[in-house]
């Protein structure tokens, strides 16, 4: 089993180590392939430094549009760009723009800083529909606290209701910002797990889900696959 | 006079269990009775004090090695996952930041030691 974690921040955007430092740590914790997450801004910010090593580094970029319609002009700006385009949750317009765009493949921390859990059965359908993969963000539940943990996991766990009903795809991720917040991907699993989703299900969110979307990037990326058409053999 | 203790339940009646073998990441080598602190407070704040009665969770102290920084924790057979999410939620154990990360889950304590610790490790 290949195990991803598609969501940690090193110094190439907000993290406080660098990439080698959390390739080095994700390898002692049994990971297989990180996510090295930038900010888009300007075309300045598709250039990764991918240090040589053998971990499996996916090129993630995250989106963080003002309004819904921004989105579309910046995922259309990076998806040739990037292996994993995630766009960062929090606001429901975006939340909801980011399931009903297929160029999307993960919105990040649908939850983050609401009163709610930033997903309602319109948005699930839409992003059943486009093949967006929604995230739990472990972080977001190791860096709170007594009443706000709760509401955090619950919220989180609503949202998990509500993939299962729809058959979106879940992904469970560290969104680390230091080596000290990577987990090994069967902790993250036995969270997930806790959260409501079934331990075999559980362990794919950490595991065939990420891989699959990056596997089917890769592919688009590299010319092997169009939509609806994909070479099997040459 | 000592003190008289109850009897070893028979095998049919003792509840199953799991031994989780464990290692700590830590800035700075880190003792048992950190570990076994930083635990206890990730259960109890995460789980609360019901959930964490259910799991039946014991530390096996003789078993905890300072060098390789790694132990064995005993648990109820049903509660592995709960005992996993909690280890994941500990981030500081003592003063040095930390990262526990679980090497196995056994049904025996020998076999925790013959596979993840080598033989004849602690005692």
């Amino acid at each position: 089993m290949v195990i991803y974690d598609l969501h940690m921040h090193s110094r190439q955007s907000i993290g406080e180590n660098s990439t080698e430092e959390m390739a080095q740590m994700a390898k002692r914790l049994g990971i297989d392939g990180i996510g090295v997450c930038r900010f888009f801004g300007t075309k300045a910010d598709l250039v990764w430094e991918i240090p040589a090593d053998d971990i499996d580094f996916v090129k993630v970029i995250i989106l963080k549009p003002k309004t819904a319609g921004e989105l579309e002009k910046l995922a259309a700006a990076v998806r040739n760009n990037a292996e994993v385009v995630a766009v960062y949750g929090g606001n429901y317009d975006i939340n909801r723009a980011a399931c009903e765009n297929s160029m999307v493949d993960v919105l990040f921390h649908p939850e983050l800083g609401r009163n709610d859990s930033g997903l309602d059965h319109i948005c699930a359908r839409a992003a059943a529909e486009n093949n967006v993969a929604i995230e739990i963000n472990f972080r977001e539940i190791a860096e709170s606290y007594k009443k706000h943990r709760a509401y955090v996991l619950s919220f989180i766990r609503r949202n998990i209701r509500l993939c299962q009903k729809y058959g979106v795809p879940v992904i469970t991720t560290s969104g680390a910002h230091t080596k000290w917040g990577l987990r090994s991907g069967r902790e993250l699993a036995a969270v997930s797990h806790l959260l409501g989703i079934e331990l075999s299900a559980s362990l794919e969110t950490v595991s065939a889900v990420p891989e699959a979307i990056v596997s089917e990037n890769r592919k688009k990326l590299g010319g092997k696959k169009w939509e609806g058409v994909s070479i099997v053999g040459e | 006079m000592e003190e008289s203790k109850p009897k070893f339940l028979p095998p049919i009646l003792r509840l199953p269990k799991r031994y989780i073998v464990f290692e700590v990441i830590s800035e700075k080598p880190v003792g048992y009775g950190d570990v076994s602190a930083a635990l206890w407070e990730s259960m109890l704040e995460f789980l609360g004090e019901l959930s964490s009665s259910e799991t039946r969770i014991w530390f096996v102290k003789n078993l905890y090695s300072m060098e390789k920084q790694r132990g064995i924790i005993k648990c109820a057979h049903s509660c592995v996952e709960q005992v996993r999410a909690a280890m994941a939620l500990v981030q500081v154990v003592g003063e040095s930041k930390a990262v526990f990360r679980v090497i196995g889950v056994t049904g025996t304590i020998k076999s925790a030691r013959t596979k993840y610790l080598g033989d004849g490790h602690g005692i």
